[in-house]
């Protein structure tokens, strides 16, 4: 359906992009530290 | 001649709709949207989340089957069995449908194309699960523009959500009131303080209400420096706007009905025989669809799906009780159940543009049966609904009746007379008969095991109603 993009809405997407990008980068990279830790522990309990 | 009926809510996208035609539902696409709609299918998008039972599928059928001369494509989706609404579903039901529409523009903007909304509406429960039915709501991705149905999926989604997790579950019922989605100045009003330490509240709702009161009538590209936004970026906004989401919970726990099914004045023989019941009286019946009123947590909605009935709605009134509802479908992956919030003594009434646009409860129906146990006691005596108006309505929702009926002897009845006068001289098995007379034909009655109760399998009189 087309609908209203609504101004605001486009704006803060726009602006925000940014934002959020870096904020999903450093949930992607704590996300991994997270799980080379997990694996690294895991695996010294398993041995 | 064919007969054509275009769906009540089908009217405002121009790029098509859905009608009927000698009762078999076809949606038109019509010529405008033809550039989109053809490299979309060329891409076999479509296939690929019909397979993986996310969005209804379809078949391409005959143009001659078109309803107008702007057609470009005709298709015949699978048609459901019941179309709920938003207002109609539990937490847990609309942060799933929530999701899926994440999914979806997720998969669609790694193929470059986008959903061009992200109305809730867009979303049915399919055997108790989530399935997107709006397939022309997919089109082509123009690069470096945001999401245009952000704001929508926010107000239909998000901020009814985050109301339901941090203020009261029983916001959800602002969808009702507000059918294009709760305003975000409103969401951000109502949500309390703390929410703005939430990041992505923070951003997607608080924020963004003010981004929309601050630049509401401002041109996009000279206030965002003629900035563009990325594919990466886009996908990126979803995963936030998916953590959102996800961020969000609610625990039903307390409520008076939740707890019913363990806290009534059955004995478990009594039980049991009535459930033997229950299937005695409907599997004859072979009904195809059945609507459960008062389900609760639908142990008799299970009933009659293991009767043989196909699709079972399973209606309550308390949130609490349908969310553990359809937290059990989602544990056990069972299916033919689905269920929904419904308030008896106010369903859901006819709304939207000229009262056409969202169908009544009873503009769905009828059900082939109704069943109604241990209700009609609270319509009755809570309600004051009179038995003679339980019994009409009764009637205009389904062409087969299940209903039991609790005595004043019955201590559920004693307690919701415990602080209040008998006024219900009528309220007797005689009184219920005589009241149900009109407009039902009595076709079985039968007592429950080790109770008071009874139950009675009626069949409606008029056939030409609704």
């Amino acid at each position: 359906m087309y609908i209203d993009p609504a101004a605001g809405s486009m704006i803060l997407q726009l602006v925000g992009a940014g934002l959020v990008s870096i904020l999903a980068f450093t949930k992607s990279v704590r996300r991994s530290i997270a799980t080379g830790l997990k694996s690294i522990f895991g695996r010294r309990r398993a041995e | 001649m064919s007969a054509i009926e275009v769906a009540r809510g089908s009217f405002r996208d121009p790029s098509g709709f859905v009608y009927t035609r000698d009762g078999t539902l076809y949606r038109q696409v019509n010529r405008t949207f033809a550039a989109d709609f053809d490299a979309v299918a060329a891409s076999g998008l479509f296939e690929e989340l019909a397979a993986a039972g996310l969005l209804v599928a379809h078949e391409m059928e005959s143009p001659a089957l078109a309803a107008t001369e702007s057609a470009h494509a005709v298709l015949r989706p699978e048609k459901l069995p019941f179309i709920s609404y938003p207002y109609e579903w539990s937490f847990g039901q609309l942060r799933d449908a929530a999701l899926l529409t994440l999914d979806l523009q997720r998969r669609a903007l790694e193929r470059g194309f986008t959903l061009r909304d992200a109305s809730a509406y867009n979303v049915q429960f399919r055997d108790g699960r989530p399935v997107f039915i709006d397939t022309l709501s997919i089109g082509r991705h123009a690069e470096g523009t945001p999401w245009v149905a952000y704001k929508q999926f926010c107000e239909h989604f998000l901020v009814p959500l985050a109301l339901m997790a941090h203020t009261d579950v029983r916001c959800g019922l602002l969808l009702r009131q507000f059918i294009d989605g709760v305003p975000l100045d409103l969401g951000s009003r109502l949500l309390p303080t703390r929410t703005r330490l939430s990041p992505s509240l923070a951003l997607h709702v608080h924020l963004h209400a003010r981004a929309q009161r601050k630049y509401e009538h401002a041109d996009v590209q000279s206030v965002a420096g003629g900035r563009r936004m990325s594919r990466s970026a886009l996908l990126n906004f979803v995963t936030s706007l998916r953590d959102a989401v996800e961020g969000l919970s609610w625990t039903p726990a307390g409520t008076e009905w939740a707890d019913y099914t363990s806290d009534n004045n059955y004995t478990d023989r009594a039980h049991e025989a009535k459930k033997a019941l229950v299937r005695d009286l409907v599997a004859p019946l072979k009904p195809r669809v059945a609507w459960d009123l008062g389900a609760n947590t639908g142990i008799f909605s299970r009933v009659l799906r293991d009767a043989g009935v196909p699709t079972v709605m399973s209606f309550d009134i308390d949130p609490a009780a349908v969310e553990r509802n359809y937290r059990e479908i989602k544990r056990s992956g069972e299916r033919g159940v689905t269920p929904l919030v419904l308030d008896l003594t106010n369903p859901s009434p006819a709304q939207g543009w000229a009262h056409d646009e969202r169908m009544s409860l009873a503009n769905r129906g009828p059900a082939d049966v109704v069943i109604a146990l241990a209700i009609v006691h609270h319509l009755a005596i809570s309600n004051n609904v009179p038995l003679e108006r339980v019994a009409a309505f009764l009637a205009r929702l389904g062409r087969s009746l299940v209903i039991e009926f609790v005595p004043k002897s019955d201590s559920q009845v004693k307690r919701l007379l415990t602080n209040r006068e008998d006024v219900f001289p009528t309220y007797t098995r005689d009184g219920f008969e005589e009241a149900f007379a009109y407009h039902f034909a009595l076709v079985d009655r039968r007592p429950v095991e080790e109770s008071e109760r009874w139950i009675y399998l009626f069949q409606r009189r008029d056939p030409e109603l609704p």
